[in-house]
């Protein structure tokens, strides 16, 4: 059963990305949109606790949540791959189950 | 009425909620009433700087644009704590320029953003009269 | 609610459009018109200058910045308190606000 994790919030602002990213698996996914767009900058995909670069799923970031916060693309973590909301709607429908964090 | 020394504390991104929002309308009219007013961004709050925001993409208000009008009110002072914008890889140059006329130097055109240490930061706060958290 | 040409507009209780986008010059003259007032082309500078000032930075400015900002981009002999409360003597922020199609100004009591 594979599972689509999603983030919405700031990782300086609680925890849903450090709840997420200890349990994510291999075949998971993990979308960040909203605040939660802010984790894939470089510098805060790079931090111990988080380290994008590592995890071995896919991770996905939604385009016009980072653009609406400025986040410009070469700011962001190589790993994270940028989708559309109608991209993000299509993941939903592959995956088995979807954990929203909150 | 007294002029106080107010600061607000501006630590919530700019489009997670309607803090950032609320922050800057309360700033707008105590500023309207003649206060000594000052903002100091930290944390996540330096998000609310950052230049090149679109947020109709995502349906919300341009904080960072209204920010530009802090100088025909009168705020001058816009302090940005240098570790929180280390911490989240972002410079002075990531930010959006505000200006203001300085009455201390003939109305000559100045910058507002003043990068601040941590540490002179947390001082200043203890020589606020007020201090406003958003 | 304000009826302008058979079309009717959602305001507020103290009559500040709803949507600026809803705004037109017809809007602008029916409302000063509902105060007697015609609009001439001083009042004009300063009605398309207000909404000029909110399209860059999404405020309505309260009088006080107002004043200063209409000094600074239309000249000193408008941008005083006397020349723009003869213009919009409800206030200048409050009044000439409501006529551009902007919400009540920020600081405005």
């Amino acid at each position: 059963m594979a599972i689509l994790h999603t983030i919405n919030q700031s990782p300086d602002a609680g925890d849903q990305l450090r709840a997420c990213l200890s349990r994510a698996m291999p075949d998971s996914a993990v979308i960040l949109y909203e605040d939660g767009v802010y984790a894939a900058l470089d510098k805060i995909a790079q931090r111990p606790n988080i380290e994008l670069q590592k995890l071995d799923c896919k991770l996905y970031a939604v385009r016009d949540d980072c653009e609406a916060r400025g986040l410009q693309e070469t700011a962001l973590c190589k790993k994270v791959k940028l989708i559309d909301y109608p991209e993000f709607v299509e993941l939903v429908t592959r995956y088995d189950v979807v954990q929203a964090w909150s | 009425m007294a002029t106080k020394k107010i600061m607000y504390i501006n630590r919530a991104t700019p489009h997670g909620g309607i803090t950032a929002k609320e922050s800057l309308d309360v700033v707008l009219i105590s500023a309207a009433f003649d206060q000594d007013v000052a903002l100091a961004f930290i944390d996540d709050g330096v998000y609310q700087l950052l230049k090149g925001q679109q947020p109709e993409k995502s349906g919300s208000r341009n904080v960072a644009k209204s920010f530009a009008a802090l100088g025909d009110y009168d705020v001058r002072k816009v302090y940005v704590e240098q570790e929180s914008l280390a911490e989240r890889g972002l410079s002075e140059a990531d930010l959006v320029d505000l200006r203001h006329e300085n009455p201390e130097d003939d109305y000559r055109d100045t910058a507002s953003i003043r990068l601040i240490s941590r540490e002179k930061l947390a001082r200043l706060f203890s020589r606020q009269d007020v201090l406003f958290n958003f | 609610m304000l009826e302008v040409n058979g079309r009717v507009y959602p305001t507020d209780e103290e009559g500040y459009l709803e949507n600026i986008s809803d705004w037109s010059e017809a809007i602008a003259e029916a409302m000063a018109a509902a105060d007697d007032i015609k609009l001439s082309e001083a009042h004009w500078d300063i009605l398309r200058f207000l909404r000029e000032y909110y399209h860059e930075y999404e405020i309505a400015p309260a009088v006080r910045v107002l004043t200063k900002a209409v000094g600074r981009r239309l000249g000193k002999d408008k941008g005083n308190s006397k020349y723009l409360y003869n213009l919009f003597p409800d206030g200048p922020g409050k009044q000439a606000c409501r006529y551009a199609g902007l919400p009540k100004p920020t600081g405005c009591v």
